[in-house]
């Protein structure tokens, strides 16, 4: 019966499925191999820069880098968590905030070694933390139309102007870790600890906004085809509309709240190869590349800002940070809240 | 005889398993609790966070209008689905019905996000729809399509529509025209015989295509978040949040659980009116006929 049921084409598929797994796993990433690292980032970010700089690090160490997209580091962590014992991810792109929490794991994550944690004499405050490293950072700015808005924008109270009626787009409290809020806290009398103002200033807020972003290519699209003319969100997204042909300008208004994208280190087999990335990362050469390309600020001190930041450069007065842990605790609270009172 | 039945009935056991089996995991996991400050979940074993779900209104909120909605968008692709189906199964040219049924498939293959930025361009304030409404002169200021709750039903019933027309086409299709022909010639009008003959024998295709749609918009995800400008959330978004913001997977889990149950009931209702509705046709149809 078992030679009727595994005769002809079944046995050939069963025997080709067989004949291919070596082929299979040849393709899957090898536990031990150090010629190559995988790393897990945004696709964007891999393509702008981080692509060119994964090249010549294999030319000067002969190591490969292997991207691992992720649509958001939110997705990438739960990707990494799933992974369990044996993540197939050596480098983990994410936020500082995400960072702050996810590197608690000691199953995880690895704490940076020497020769990353050397480099933070060149640095900028902040940069570097046990375990995780920042690439570069960025101010949350406003972006606009100059063929839509006619003056300019300098103040984060300006969003609240009438004349910003049905035009914005803002990102929502789970993009940019709660800065949204944070930002109209501030602007509204509030702080991290009173949060209130924060919520009333989104409420005062919703008729001018169009929509609550989640997504920045969802918000790039949207400024393009101009069902708004002014964008809460990073610099880096005014360079891609200026690639695309439209016209914006970016405004940093006071304070200007700062974000690092930073690297963690996994704990896996090619784990030395992988600090070895992240210290190249952290190059002069790989750095001016980023402010370029990516148009987001260097960490290094002595890397010069890509011309067109120069004009964007927060004064370092004028910018502000916040506790991590603080916002890692609310975040989802915050989020509820945010969608109960303000996005519905 | 026995072993080659056991034999056979194997993959389809172990397809079965692996698919519940991921449902007893989330029910685990639905008992656990996120650690405070971590992606990290532990114990103690608690129903903490089904009661959490389900005696908190705002919570339960997002699942009545997910309900709501899900049932208004499927009785809607119904309403504008049945004559679709019913034009292309009865018209007498085979290159229109071809045509028609070709067009619903590429429509159903194409994928849901590029379909969901194709209306963004269509639905925009400068948007195809707008623009025209613009130049006509029909309205002075462009009507908000998009980025609210409107725009992603819109874009909802497109994605339905042709789930339900290619159920309900075949039903409609093996309906023998002389039912039809024969109540026009005793003297029913067109609509009476739609009223009496086609639907009602077409009924149990009807709550099939109910089905599979609602199911389908219960747990829409792409078209909320993508069209509904941070406005629209449903119960598949409200998870996502769980998962990748609050890190809180426990929760989730107890959710998805509870999400299932309601749309298993929900199913299963609709199951038993196609049964009914079935028996009647069956009956009503062999005692007219006896």
């Amino acid at each position: 019966m078992m030679t009727r049921f595994l005769t002809g084409a079944t046995r050939r598929a069963v025997l080709g499925a067989l004949a291919a797994l070596p082929l299979v796993a040849s393709a899957l990433p090898a536990s031990a191999d150090t010629d190559e690292i995988y790393v897990q980032i945004w696709g964007t970010t891999w393509q702008s820069a981080l692509q060119d700089i994964a090249e010549r690090f294999e030319d000067a160490t002969g190591i490969a880098v292997v991207p691992v997209t992720q649509a958001s580091s939110s997705e990438g962590l739960v990707r990494l968590q799933s992974a369990g014992e044996d993540p197939e991810i050596d480098v983990w792109f994410t936020t500082s905030s995400l960072a702050a929490r996810a590197t608690q794991n000691d199953d995880l994550f690895l704490d940076l070694p020497e020769s990353v944690t050397e480099l933070a004499p060149d640095l900028v405050a902040g940069a570097i933390a046990p375990r995780y490293a920042a690439a570069y950072f960025y101010p949350m700015s406003v972006i606009y139309r100059t063929d839509m808005v006619d003056a300019p924008i300098t103040t984060w109270k300006d969003l609240w102007d009438a004349r910003f009626a049905n035009s914005l787009a803002v990102p929502d409290v789970t993009t940019y870790a709660g800065r949204s809020l944070l930002i109209s806290a501030i602007a509204n009398g509030g702080s991290i600890d009173d949060i209130d103002p924060g919520f009333e200033g989104l409420k005062a807020l919703s008729p001018n906004v169009v929509m609550f972003y989640s997504s920045d290519a969802t918000a790039r699209q949207a400024l393009a085809q101009g069902e708004v003319s002014t964008l809460v969100a990073t610099p880096a997204q005014a360079k891609r509309m200026r690639d695309q042909g439209i016209e914006v300008e970016v405004a940093t208004p006071a304070p200007t709240p700062m974000l690092f994208d930073v690297m963690t280190l996994v704990d896996t087999p090619r784990a030395d190869a992988a600090a070895k990335f992240i210290a190249y990362v952290l190059s002069p050469e790989s750095q001016k590349l980023i402010s370029e390309r990516l148009n987001q600020f260097p960490v290094r001190k002595d890397t010069p800002v890509a011309e067109a930041l120069q004009s964007i450069k927060p004064d370092p007065e004028n910018t502000i940070s916040f506790d991590e842990a603080k916002v890692n605790a609310n975040i989802g609270e915050w989020n509820e809240r945010f969608q109960r009172e303000v996005a519905q | 005889m026995r072993i080659s039945q056991l034999l056979l009935g194997f993959p389809a056991a172990l397809i079965l398993s692996v698919l519940f089996g991921a449902y007893a995991v989330f029910f685990a996991v639905g008992l656990l609790t996120a650690v405070p400050n971590t992606a990290d979940v532990a114990g103690p074993v608690t129903l903490d966070n089904y009661a959490r779900f389900l005696f908190e209104p705002s919570y339960l909120a997002i699942l009545w209008r997910t309900l709501w909605l899900s049932t208004l968008l499927a009785v809607l692709t119904a309403v504008l689905g049945y004559p679709v189906a019913y034009f292309i199964a009865r018209t007498p040219s085979s290159f229109l019905r071809r045509f028609m049924l070709g067009a619903l498939v590429v429509t159903m293959l194409a994928g849901s996000v590029s379909r969901a930025y194709s209306w963004l361009v269509i639905l925009g304030n400068r948007g195809l729809i707008n623009s025209f409404l613009l130049w006509t002169g029909l309205t002075d200021k462009t009507v908000p399509l998009v980025y609210n709750e409107l725009g992603v039903s819109i874009a909802l019933v497109h994605f339905l529509l042709p789930f339900f027309v290619l159920t309900v086409f075949g039903a409609i299709k093996n309906l023998p025209t002389s039912l039809e022909e024969s109540a026009r010639n005793l003297g029913a009008g067109r609509a009476r015989v739609m009223a009496k003959i086609v639907i009602p024998l077409t009924f149990p295709a009807i709550a099939g295509g109910l089905a599979i749609v609602f199911s389908l918009a219960m747990s829409a995800f792409v078209f909320p978040l993508v069209l509904g400008g941070g406005r629209v959330r449903l119960l598949s978004n409200f998870i996502y949040d769980q998962v990748f913001v609050a890190f809180d997977r426990p929760f989730a889990a107890a959710v998805s659980l509870i999400f299932l149950v309601v749309a298993l009931t929900a199913l299963m209702l609709l199951t038993l009116l196609q049964n009914h509705t079935r028996r009647l046709a069956a009956g009503g149809f062999g005692g007219k006929g006896a």
